[in-house]
Order: C-alpha cells, then structure tokens, then sequence
C-alpha cells in the first residue's frame, strides 16, 4: 500500500456473520446461530452502541445505577433466556452463537455484554452440578421473569475479602482465606460470610453462593447453594467504584446467618468431585466466554481507531494517508481476528470434551423442548426434574465425561482468557497510541474500552493464576501421558 | 555554572520545599484532582507554588541546573499528584520558549499544547482555526502556541477565555480543552518569535522538555511499584503472602527493573546535552510505562480494579503520560531513515 491513498470515507457498517465468524457457517445449527447473531447485533446496534458513553458516565456517577430501559429491551429480545435449553423453557440458542453473540455486545461495550452475560457464570456453575432440580429451578425463574418482562440476574459468590482467584481452585482451598460457611440445622443450612466482587450482585434475583461445611474448608467441605436475594440475612453492601466495566455493578454481598432449606442446595454427586471436576468444567466454559468478550473488545478497539484516525492529522495529512499507520491499523484488526480464533478454539474444546460435551447427549431438544417449553406446562417440568430419577439419569450423562476432555477444555479456557484478555488491552493501548491525543478524550470512547478491557486481565482468575491453572492442567499432564 | 552535569543539591532543596508544599496542600491538591476545572483552586494553587518557585524555573535558573531542579520536583510531585506535575511542566516549558526569545509571561498557569508532536503544530490557513486539547486551558488566562500562519513558524502568546475542560483518561489535574479562535484573537496575539530558526530553537526546547516528561513518568512508576511491593508483603495466597511466591517475585524484578531505569534517565537527560542512548532509553521507558504500572495493578488482582485503591488511578495517568510532548510511536517516526532525531 503506497504512502497518500485516501482512505474512503462513510460510517462504518457492521461485519456480516459470514465475514466474522466463517468458521460457524458450517456447523451444526449453523442457521440458528445466525439467526441469534444478527439478532444480538441488531439489538446492540439499536440499544448499546450509542449509548455506552452514556450508561458509563450514569453508572460512574452512580453505581447503584440501573440501566431500565435497556434491561426492557433485553426482556423483549430474549437475551436473558436465551442460555436456557427449549426443554427448561428457554431459548435454546446453541453455546457457539451466544458467544459469538457476547463478542458482538462486547464490540459496543463489553460491561454490556457483562451485564447480561455474567449471570452465565451462574447457568454454569448450575450445570456442572448436573443437579436437574437446581437447573429448572434457575430456568424457570429467569424464563418467567424475561416473559413478564421483569429482568432476572443470577450472581456467583465465590470470592471473599481474603480469598479471589484461590477461591476458584480446589488445589488451594485449604490454604486460602475462606470465611463463608454453611453449618447444617433442621431443613437445611445456616449461612454466614461475607463475598465481595460479585458481578450483578446488586441485582441478582438469586445468588449462587460457594460456601464450605467445615472451616477447614477441603475440597469434599465444598458445596453450591441457591439463595435468593430477599433472603432473610442477605444484604447488599455496596457496589465498588471500578476502574472500568461500570455498568455491570460489582457489589461485595454480605450472608448474616442465612437460612437455607435443604432443597436449595445444588447436588452434585460426592462433593470433593464438583469442587475438582465441576469447578475445571466451568472454568472451562468461562474462560472461553471471557475470551468472547475480549475478541468484541479487540474488535470494536480497531473499529474505533478507523473512525477516530480517519478524523486524524499527522504532519499535516489525514493520518490514513501514510502507509505506518495503515499497517498499523491492519495490525490491530489482525490481532482481533486471532483472538476470535482463540475463544472458538476453546468453546470446540468444551463442546468435545468440556461440560458442554455430556451436555449435549441430554434428551432430544427439539421433542422434548416443544413438548416442555409452553409455560403451562412449568409444573409438570418442576416435577419430572425434581424427581430421583432425572438426577440418576443426569449423573449417568454426567459420568460419560472423560478426564482428559475436561482438563484438555479447561486448558483451551486458560489460553483463550489469557491470551484474548492480552490481546484486547494490547489492541486498545495501541489504538490510542495510533489516534494520540485525540483517543485520550472520554467522547471518543477508547479510552474507555481500554479501562474496561484490563478488568479482563483480572476476572475469572487473574490471568497469571490462569497460567498456573494451564501448568496442571497441560504441561503435567503431558509429562504423565509420556 | 551550569555546566554540563547539574548541581544537584539546588535540585534537592527544591524538592524538599516541594515535598513540604504537597504536605500542607494536600486537601486543595485532592480537590483539585477531582474538580479539574475549578479556577479558583487552580489560582491558588499557582499562586502558592510560585511563592515556591516552581512555575519559573527555567526563567530564573537556566541550563542544566533548573533542567534538574524543574525535573527532581516534578519526579516528587508526581509520585502524590502527576496531573499537577503535568500542569506544572507546561507552565515551565512555556516560560522556557518565552525567555528563549527574552520574554516573559504573565503569571498563573499557561495553555500549551502539551501533548502535540512538534509535526503536529498546526498551520493556519483559514480565518477559524480549533486547537484540540490544550493542556491547561480551562484554568489559564493565556495560552502559548507554535504554529505556521502561511508556512511561516510562530510561537504566539494570545489572552484565552475560560473553556470548557475535557475529560480525558488520566492526568485529571492538567485539564485540557479544547481552544475556539473565530474571533483571531490567536492571529493578533503576540508574537514571541518568528522564523525557521525560532522553529528550530522551540523544537530543541521541546526535546529538552523531555527530561520533565520522564521525571514525571518516573515518579508515577515509582509510586505504583512502592505500592505493589506493600501489597505483595500483606496479601496471602496458597498458605504465604504473595510476595514469597516465585511468580510475583518476578514481577516484581520485572517492575524494579524498569524502575530503575525510569529513575536513571530523567536525571541523565538533565545534562546540557543529553546522551542519544538517554534520549531513546527515555523513548522506550515512555512507551512502556503504561505496561509496567499494569503489572503493578495486576499484583493488586481485583482490589487494584477500584478507584479506592491508587494504582487504578496511577494506571490512567501513566497511560495518559505516555503521550506527553508527543505519542513514542511519532517520535519514533521522527527519527527518520537516518536512525538519529530528525530535528534535532
């Protein structure tokens, strides 16, 4: 490319779902995710990319602020339920599609794609469990809210004041600093302790709480509990004042002597097995949807420095004009384009051997979904779910998961999360290097994606505590396998 | 005199006044901080830190001796306030430019386009001309700029308004805003100097700033890293605190050696002439900085992720400094296919 080509000069058009994802088109259900892609993009377009600025700038100056309208919005489009199998009367939406469809969100504003994504942590957490009860239980609580146009967050406290990333890793329980303990009473359990960070813990409707039974706190003292917000005992804090991500409240919830019946409590075979094998499974999957958002962010960071820099001098011509900008422009989309690859490469792995691979032997969703899903029919699916043998059923499909599949998943999360969390701060570091003074200025809003892209670096376990995690669950393994 | 190493010990007595300065205004420098704009505070302070002699340095002690004291304070005060560094550098660049030419300026704090590359100087053609993010413009009552009027160099010192400050990433205490001029109150303004050689000499005060810039990027990194290693030393992870694990102890080597050289260069680029090898060392530690301040926050994990915590706020500002006098990645290009600075 010769130095002083103009540019061509327009607003900037969005990518298709052929141009982005290439690699869905010929999958499964390619046609559903699709669908669901062109829809989320057809939402964030309309609802999110023009107002980012300004739900930061109200939830800065507010933390307990509530985005209303665009929650309505959300309620309308179906993104709550959309995780939901058709058979747990949700959407339905194939894993695929909703992360590409969070990398779509994420490309606007990825606090967004957060605040609607996160209570997936939750779904997932849930789901390792294999507990059909929990599962329709948190199914039908946000899926009723969504049709009633009333938005249902789910939150996940794991981490406390002492504890964060250790918290996440059965290697470390006993040595972190846990507090929050369950002690069982009649029906059920008392819960005390204190989580902080916790994502859409402001809003959630129901917390998914980690707590120990013993205070020595070993992985077989683990345990999952629902517990709903207006719980007796249970107090929301604050919300911290972040650094970036400011529309997803990040909220520290206190647990004050909590009742919770037993049947509130996620069952999920021996519980040493969900703290070694559920909690891989879901980094798993998370880590791939961490690695989503980051693709979005590295995305919309070279979007805006083609619309920014087109409106850039250097040396007196538009910058786009010289040929080390240019390059350095195409570097930037390059490297999104390989952060895509790398949380695609990671869902592939959790669909073939993660969580998401006995998952998908689960009944025929479209029979049993069209069969389950009309809301009348809530009770009779309350029923079959809660019963003995939908869990002896669910911990078969369960036990069909090898471990090599599962740590092999959980491996691919680490890398997606690192090196797509690296990539998105690079991508916004370099993008405002690119632009120069004009990208430090808050209306041109990349200073802001490069704030919300370093909470990436951090959540989900800090990315060195994800290197570590890779240490086990690759570079030993390899060793044993030799 | 001023030979070709500064006296350090004027360097040091200034920052000893400057230390005891930030002690005693600390509420107004905090108030400040959140309230950019706000002119009287920023009146009082530039009257009190004049009392102290730091807004004209480069006025009443030249060459290599004001170079180190302008330097040391800046390192100092960054450490606790670097947009008011920040604020601090661009008065005394412009009073630097003014005496180069045998001028004054009148007091208070003065506009600058602090951030522009020397190739980024605007030239005016038509009769409206918008400079872009001047540093220091909503709280200044004058303003200095280099420009080209017609392809021919000035450095003018026009009378300003009050504008509009915009929010930017870090730095908050060195407002910027951006500076309309249909009226061609900047066309009529006094012209300080005029001429390719005046270019020359006002392009070679810029590089010179350079030693500034960098003190303050030093004493950011500073504070964060004092603040990463105190964190390190209490937070417990794995059954021990942080600080004993191997991985942090390489981040923090990591961290200490950039330190370290932030530290060096700012006082060699001191000199009457700087080394060339100080120049780029300075240009790379700049384009890193804002790098090595992450990893200070990453030892923090989600704590440092809070405005409550400093390093969230020394992350923003060391991104921001980067681009002082100039982003690294265009003086880099100006560098030229001759591998040295093209106008130097």
């Amino acid at each position: 490319v010769a130095e002083g080509l103009p540019l061509p000069t327009g607003p900037l058009r969005n990518s298709t779902f052929a141009e982005r994802f290439p690699a869905m088109l010929r999958a499964p259900g390619a046609g559903a995710a699709q669908r669901w892609v062109d829809h989320v993009q057809a939402f964030s377009t309309r609802h999110v990319a023009g107002q980012a600025l300004a739900l930061e700038q109200a939830a800065a100056a507010d933390p307990d602020y509530v985005p209303q309208d665009l929650l309505g919005a959300a309620c309308r489009a179906g993104l709550f339920s959309a995780p939901f199998p058709a058979w747990l009367g949700g959407g339905g939406v194939p894993f695929a599609a909703l992360l590409a469809g969070h990398e779509i969100l994420a490309t606007d504003c990825v606090g967004v794609a957060n605040l609607f994504g996160v209570s997936g942590l939750a779904i997932g957490c849930v789901m390792a469990t294999f507990d059909p009860r929990a599962l329709e239980r948190i199914a039908s609580l946000v899926c009723a809210g969504e049709r009633r146009g009333e938005p249902v967050f789910l939150s996940t406290c794991v981490t406390e004041p002492g504890a964060g990333s250790d918290a996440e890793d059965a290697d470390e329980f006993e040595h972190a600093q846990l507090r929050t303990l369950a002690q069982p009473v009649a029906g059920g359990w008392r819960l005390s302790g204190t989580k902080i960070f916790i994502s859409n813990g402001s809003l959630a409707a129901l917390h998914v709480v980690a707590a120990f039974t013993d205070p020595r706190h070993r992985p077989e003292d683990f345990r999952l509990f629902l517990v709903p917000a207006d719980a007796p005992g249970v107090r929301i804090v604050r919300n911290e004042h972040k650094l970036g991500q400011k529309i997803c409240p990040a909220g520290v919830v206190e647990f004050e002597d909590v009742f919770v019946p037993t049947a509130s409590l996620c069952r999920g075979g021996e519980p040493a097995e969900f703290a070694w094998n559920g909690l891989a499974n879901v980094l798993g999957l998370t880590r791939a949807g961490v690695g989503a958002f980051a693709a979005g962010v590295a995305e919309g960071a070279w979007l805006s420095a083609l619309e920014l820099g087109s409106r850039v001098t250097w040396r007196g011509r538009p910058l786009y004009e010289w040929q080390w900008a240019r390059v350095e422009l195409a570097e930037l989309a390059r490297l999104a384009q390989v952060a895509r690859s790398v949380w695609q490469d990671a869902l592939a792995a959790v669909l073939t051997g993660g969580l998401l691979a006995p998952v998908d032997r689960l009944p025929d969703p479209p029979l049993v979904g069209r069969l389950l899903r009309p809301a009348p029919m809530a009770a009779l699916r309350r029923r079959v779910l809660g019963s003995d043998a939908a869990y002896t059923l669910f911990r078969r499909i369960a036990a069909q998961q090898t471990a090599a599949g599962r740590e092999s998943a959980c491996g691919y999360g680490d890398v997606a999360k690192v090196s797509a969390s690296d990539i998105a701060v690079e991508v916004c570091s370099r993008a405002i290097a690119l632009c120069g003074k004009e990208a430090l200025r808050r209306e041109a809003g990349l200073e802001k994606r490069l704030r919300d892209a370093r909470l990436l670096q951090i959540y989900e376990g800090t990315n060195q505590v994800n290197m570590l995690d890779y240490v086990k669950r690759r570079l030993l393994r390899q060793v044993a396998a030799a | 005199v001023n030979a070709a190493a500064p006296d350090w010990t004027l360097a040091e007595a200034l920052v000893a006044a400057v230390q005891a300065w930030q002690r005693r205004h600390a509420d107004d420098c905090a108030r400040f901080e959140a309230n950019p704009g706000h002119r009287d505070t920023a009146a009082r302070i530039a009257e009190s830190l004049a009392a102290v002699g730091l807004l004209d340095i480069a006025a009443t002690t030249p060459g290599p001796d004001g170079q180190a004291m302008l330097a040391a304070s800046l390192h100092a005060m960054a450490a606790q306030a670097a947009g008011l560094a920040a604020l601090v550098l661009a008065r005394n660049l412009a009073v630097a430019l003014a005496a180069e030419f045998g001028r004054e300026l009148p007091a208070g704090w003065t506009a600058l386009p602090l951030y522009d590359d020397p190739d980024d100087w605007p030239r005016i053609a038509g009769d409206t001309t918008v400079w872009r993010g001047i540093a220091g413009l909503p709280v200044a009552d004058h303003a200095l700029l280099p420009l080209s009027i017609d392809d021919d160099f000035r450095l003018v010192l026009a009378p300003v308004d009050a504008a509009a400050h915009v929010p930017t990433l870090g730095l908050a205490a060195c407002p910027l805003a951006d500076l309309t001029d249909t009226a061609g109150a900047v066309r009529r303004g006094t012209v300080l100097a005029q001429g390719a050689a005046a270019e020359q000499a006002v392009r070679r005060l810029w590089q010179r700033a350079e030693a500034g810039a960098a003190a303050i990027r030093s004493g950011i990194l500073d504070a964060a890293a004092a603040a990463a290693v105190a964190h390190a030393a209490v937070r417990r992870q794995g059954g021990r605190i942080i600080a004993e694990h191997t991985l942090i102890q390489r981040m923090l080597g990591d961290i200490e050696r950039e330190r370290v050289l932030a530290a060096a260069v700012w006082r060699r680029l001191c000199c009457a002439a700087p080394p060339a090898d100080a120049v780029a060392e300075a240009e790379r530690g700049a384009a890193r900085l804002p790098a090595v301040v992450s990893n200070c926050l990453q030892i923090f994990g989600g704590s440092g992720y809070t405005e409550d915590v400093r390093l969230a706020r020394d992350w923003r500002d060391a991104t921001q400094a980067a681009l002082l006098l100039g982003h690294p990645m265009h003086r880099t290009l100006a560098r030229g296919p001759e591998g040295s600075i093209s106008h130097a």
